[in-house]
C-alpha cells in the first residue's frame, strides 16, 4: 500500500474532482489490499504438505525415528501454512479466478451499500473498487449512471481499469484510467445547473 | 486381502495424523480464545486469544529435540514466515479511498476563501457568522414546522420544488423535535445563470416522532442556498430570525408567500437567501453505546490549515483597532481569552456543568454540546478531562466583516481523557496515559467592540458585570436582561472543530 502515498491520494481526489466538475457523475474510488478471506488455502496447503511428508516417512525405504516423523509432520504443516499465509503471490496461484472475482464483487457491492453511494438523486454514484490481492477492479455504477452510459463504454471502462495491473506503476495507471473516463462521463452524463456533490467525503467504508 | 488391510491401515493413520494436526493447531486457537477478551468499546481487534504460548511451547520442544543443523534453519524460516504473515495481516487492514488529503483541503479552503472575498466586494454586508446564523434559524424552522401549518411561513425561504415536495412528504402523524445543530461548514460557492449559490454541510441530530414513537437520528446534510445575483445581505436582525425580507416583520406568510403585514408577495430568492435543495449525506440512528468510545487520535500531526493571505486580515484587524502591534495583541488574546476559555470550558464539560459557561458560548455550540452533556447525565457517566496542558496555540484564520470579527486558533493540548461512571468505574480512555490532541476553536465578537481582553472576567456578565450565574439556556443575563451569546460585548466561542475535520 506504500505506493498509494499522500501524493497519490491528493492526485486521486483532484482527478475525481476534475471529472465531477465536467460531469454529473459522482465517483468514489476505494482501494483495498484484499477482498476475501482465503485462510482455507493455507490450511489445505499445510495439511497436504504434512500428508506428503508423513507418507514419505511411512513408505520411505529409510527408517526414521518416530519422534522425527511426528516433529516433521507437525513442522511441515506449519511451514506450508506459514508460506501460504505469508506470501500472497503463492496463495494467489492456488485460488481460482472465479472465486476471486466473486469475492471482489461481494466486497464492492457491500461497500457501495454501506458507504451510501446509492444516495444520489439521479442515482449517478459510481464505485471504482480496486482489490490488490485479487488483482481485480470492479466498477459498480448506480442505476442512473449505468443507463446513461452505453454498455460498450462501460465495457471499455472496465477493461481499462482491469489493465492497470499490467503496468509497473499501478498508482499512476489507475490515475491515468480515471483520466480516460473523463470524456465518456462528460459526454453521456454532462453537468447540470446546481449540480452539487451529493456524497460525503468521510464515508463509512469499513466492512 | 492383506494388501487391502495394509492400505486401510495407512488411510487410518494418515487421517488420524491430519486430525491430530488440526486438533493441535487449529482447535486450540478457538477453544482457548477469551470470550470477549481484549475487546475495546470500538469492537476493534485488540487483544488476541490465549493458547499461543502452548503452541509456541510445543514448537520449541519439537525444535529443541531436533539436531541443530535442522532446527536452526527451521527456526529462522518460522520466524521469517511469522513476520511476513503479520506484516501482511496489518497491511490488509489499510484502505485507501478518495477522501481529500491535507493538500486537497488546503487548496479547497483557498478557493472558498477567495470566493467569499469576491462575494464581500459585491455584497459588503455579507457576514459568515450571520449567514451561519441564518442557516441555523431556517434549519430549526424547517424541521420543527415540518408537518405543521406554520410550515407555510417558510414559503419565501424555500424553492418552489422544495416547498411542494416537503409538504408532500410530511404526514401529520410525524413530527421532528429536539433539533440540535453541531457544525456547519461552507462547502462551496458558485454562480449559475441568475443565482448565487452556497452549499453548506450541516451536522445535526433530531428526534423523529412516528406514531408516538421516538427515534433519534444523527445526520449530515448538504443544503444549497440560492439568492438572486447582485443582492446585498440583510442586517443581523433579519439574518438571525426569519422575517419578511421586505418589511422586516415576523415571518407570517400565506401559502402563496404573501406577507400578512406588508401584503407583498415574496418570491423565493429574490430578496433573501432561499433553500434550493437538501441532500442527506448520512443518517444514522443515535445510540448511547458510543458515549464511552475512544477512537484513535487522528490529525494531531497534520500541519495547521492557515487561511490564505492571513496577514492581510491581521493588518486589517490591527488597523481597525488602532493597535500598536499585532504580536502583543496576539499574546494578550491567547493568554486572556483562548487559554482561559479552553480551561474553563473543559472544566465545565468534565463536571457536566455546561450552564456555568453559557455566557462564553454561542447558541449553536452550547446546544450541540449540551446534547452530549444531557446524554452523559442520563447515563450517569462523566467524560473527565484532567491535567489539561496547553502546549501551543497557532493562528489559523482571521475574519473581519461589517458585523463580526472572528479568530480561529488551533490549540494543541494534552490531558487525561477518560469516561467513568458516577461510581468511578472506568468505561473508556485512560486515567494515566495523557492524550495529545488539537482542535480548531473559532471565537467571534461584534465588530466595534473595544473592551480589552485583560479586563475580561470569566465569571461576570460582560455587559453589566454581575455574576454570570443566571444566564439560563438562552444566555440572557437575568440582571441586565441582555443576550450575551451574540458576541455583542466580548469574545464568545462559536465553533470547535477536530483537526482531522477542519477545512476552514
Amino acid at each position: 500500500m506504500k505506493r498509494f502515498n499522500e501524493d497519490f491520494r491528493t492526485k486521486l481526489y483532484d482527478t475525481i474532482k476534475e471529472i465531477e466538475n465536467n460531469s454529473l457523475v459522482e465517483i468514489v474510488v476505494i482501494i483495498k489490499p484484499q477482498s476475501g478471506s482465503y485462510k482455507d488455502v493455507a490450511l489445505w496447503a499445510g495439511v497436504s504438505f504434512s500428508f506428503l511428508l508423513y507418507t514419505f516417512f511411512m513408505f520411505s525405504p529409510v527408517s526414521f525415528d518416530v519422534f522425527l516423523i511426528y516433529a516433521f509432520t507437525v513442522l511441515g504443516f506449519l511451514i506450508a501454512y506459514g508460506l501460504f499465509s505469508a506470501i500472497p503471490e503463492l496463495e494467489s496461484k492456488f485460488i481460482k479466478l472465479k472465486r476471486k472475482e466473486k469475492n471482489v464483487e461481494i466486497a464492492a457491492r457491500a461497500i457501495f451499500q454501506k458507504a451510501g453511494i446509492r444516495f444520489t438523486n439521479e442515482r449517478i454514484g459510481t464505485l471504482i473498487y480496486c482489490s490488490l490481492f485479487e488483482k481485480q477492479v470492479y466498477v459498480l455504477p448506480d442505476r442512473g449512471a449505468k443507463n446513461a452510459v452505453p454498455a460498450q463504454d462501460w465495457i471499455k471502462i472496465e477493461a481499462g481499469f482491469q489493465s492497470v495491473f499490467d503496468h509497473q506503476n499501478l498508482a499512476e495507471a489507475l490515475l491515468a484510467q480515471l483520466v480516460n473516463c473523463k470524456p465518456i462521463f462528460s459526454q453521456f452524463l454532462p453537468p447540470v445547473e446546481n449540480d452539487i456533490n451529493e456524497l460525503p467525503d468521510n464515508m463509512d467504508i469499513e466492512l | 486381502m492383506k494388501h487391502f488391510n495394509n492400505k486401510n491401515l495407512v488411510y487410518k493413520i494418515v487421517s488420524l495424523s491430519i486430525i491430530l494436526c488440526l486438533v493441535f493447531f487449529v482447535i486450540p486457537e478457538m477453544a482457548w480464545a477469551r470470550p470477549g477478551g481484549g475487546h475495546s468499546y470500538s469492537g476493534g481487534n485488540s487483544g488476541g486469544g490465549g493458547g499461543g504460548d502452548d503452541i509456541a511451547g510445543l514448537l520449541i520442544y519439537l525444535l529443541l529435540s531436533l539436531p541443530p543443523e535442522i532446527s536452526i534453519p527451521l527456526v529462522i524460516i518460522i520466524i521469517v514466515l511469522y513476520w511476513l504473515s503479520k506484516r501482511r495481516k496489518s497491511g490488509n487492514a489499510q484502505t485507501i479511498s478518495s477522501v481529500p488529503t491535507y493538500q486537497n483541503k488546503s487548496s479547497e479552503l483557498h478557493q472558498i476563501e477567495a470566493k467569499i472575498e469576491r462575494l464581500k466586494i459585491s455584497d459588503p454586508n455579507f457576514s459568515r457568522v450571520l449567514f451561519l446564523d441564518f442557516i441555523t434559524s431556517i434549519y430549526y424552522k424547517y424541521y420543527s414546522n415540518f408537518s405543521k401549518k406554520e410550515f407555510k411561513d417558510l414559503k419565501p425561504f424555500l424553492s418552489e420544488n422544495l416547498f411542494q415536495s416537503s409538504i408532500k412528504v410530511a404526514p401529520y402523524s410525524r413530527s421532528i423535535n429536539e433539533i440540535v445543530i453541531g457544525n456547519i461548514n461552507l462547502e462551496s460557492i458558485f454562480e449559475n445563470n441568475a443565482y448565487l449559490s452556497i452549499t453548506a454541510d450541516i451536522n445535526s441530530n433530531y428526534t423523529l416522532n412516528m406514531g408516538g414513537r421516538n427515534t433519534r437520528f444523527i445526520l449530515t446534510e448538504r443544503w444549497t442556498f440560492n439568492r438572486k445575483k447582485g443582492l446585498v445581505s440583510k442586517g443581523p436582525e433579519q439574518m438571525r430570525d426569519l422575517k419578511c425580507p421586505n418589511c422586516g416583520a415576523a415571518s407570517n406568510f400565506s401559502d402563496t408567500g404573501q406577507c400578512a403585514y406588508c401584503d407583498t408577495f415574496i418570491e423565493s430568492g429574490e430578496m433573501q437567501w432561499m433553500v434550493e435543495q437538501i441532500n442527506i449525506l448520512s443518517q444514522e440512528t443515535f445510540t448511547n453505546q458510543g458515549l464511552g468510545y475512544y477512537a484513535q487520535e487522528v490529525g494531531t500531526d497534520y500541519p495547521t490549515i492557515v487561511q490564505p493571505a492571513i496577514n492581510v486580515y491581521i493588518n486589517q484587524f490591527v488597523s481597525n483597532h488602532l493597535l500598536s502591534d499585532w504580536n502583543s495583541y496576539w499574546t494578550n488574546f491567547t493568554d486572556n481569552i483562548a487559554v482561559r476559555y479552553f480551561n474553563e470550558i473543559y472544566k465545565s464539560w468534565s463536571n457536566l456543568q455546561w450552564g456555568k459557561v453559557r455566557h462564553l458560548l454561542a447558541d449553536r455550540l452550547y446546544d450541540s454540546y449540551n446534547f452530549w452533556i444531557e446524554n452523559y447525565k442520563k447515563n450517569e457517566i462523566y467524560n473527565r478531562l484532567e491535567k489539561i496542558n496547553i502546549q501551543r496555540i497557532d493562528m489559523a484564520a482571521v475574519e473581519v466583516d461589517q458585523y463580526y470579527e472572528s479568530f480561529t486558533v488551533r490549540i494543541f493540548a494534552s490531558c487525561l481523557d477518560y469516561t467513568e461512571t458516577t461510581s468511578g468505574k472506568l468505561i473508556g480512555g485512560s486515567k494515566s496515559q495523557p492524550r495529545l490532541f488539537s482542535e480548531y476553536w473559532t471565537f467571534i465578537r461584534r465588530t466595534g467592540v473595544e473592551k480589552k481582553e485583560s479586563e475580561f472576567s470569566l465569571n461576570n456578565c460582560p455587559n453589566c458585570g454581575a455574576p454570570a450565574d443566571k444566564m439560563g439556556q438562552a444566555a440572557v443575563c437575568e440582571y441586565c436582561s441582555t443576550k450575551i451569546s451574540n458576541g455583542d460585548f466580548s469574545w464568545i466561542l462559536a465553533r470547535i472543530v477536530q483537526d482531522e475535520e477542519y477545512t476552514g
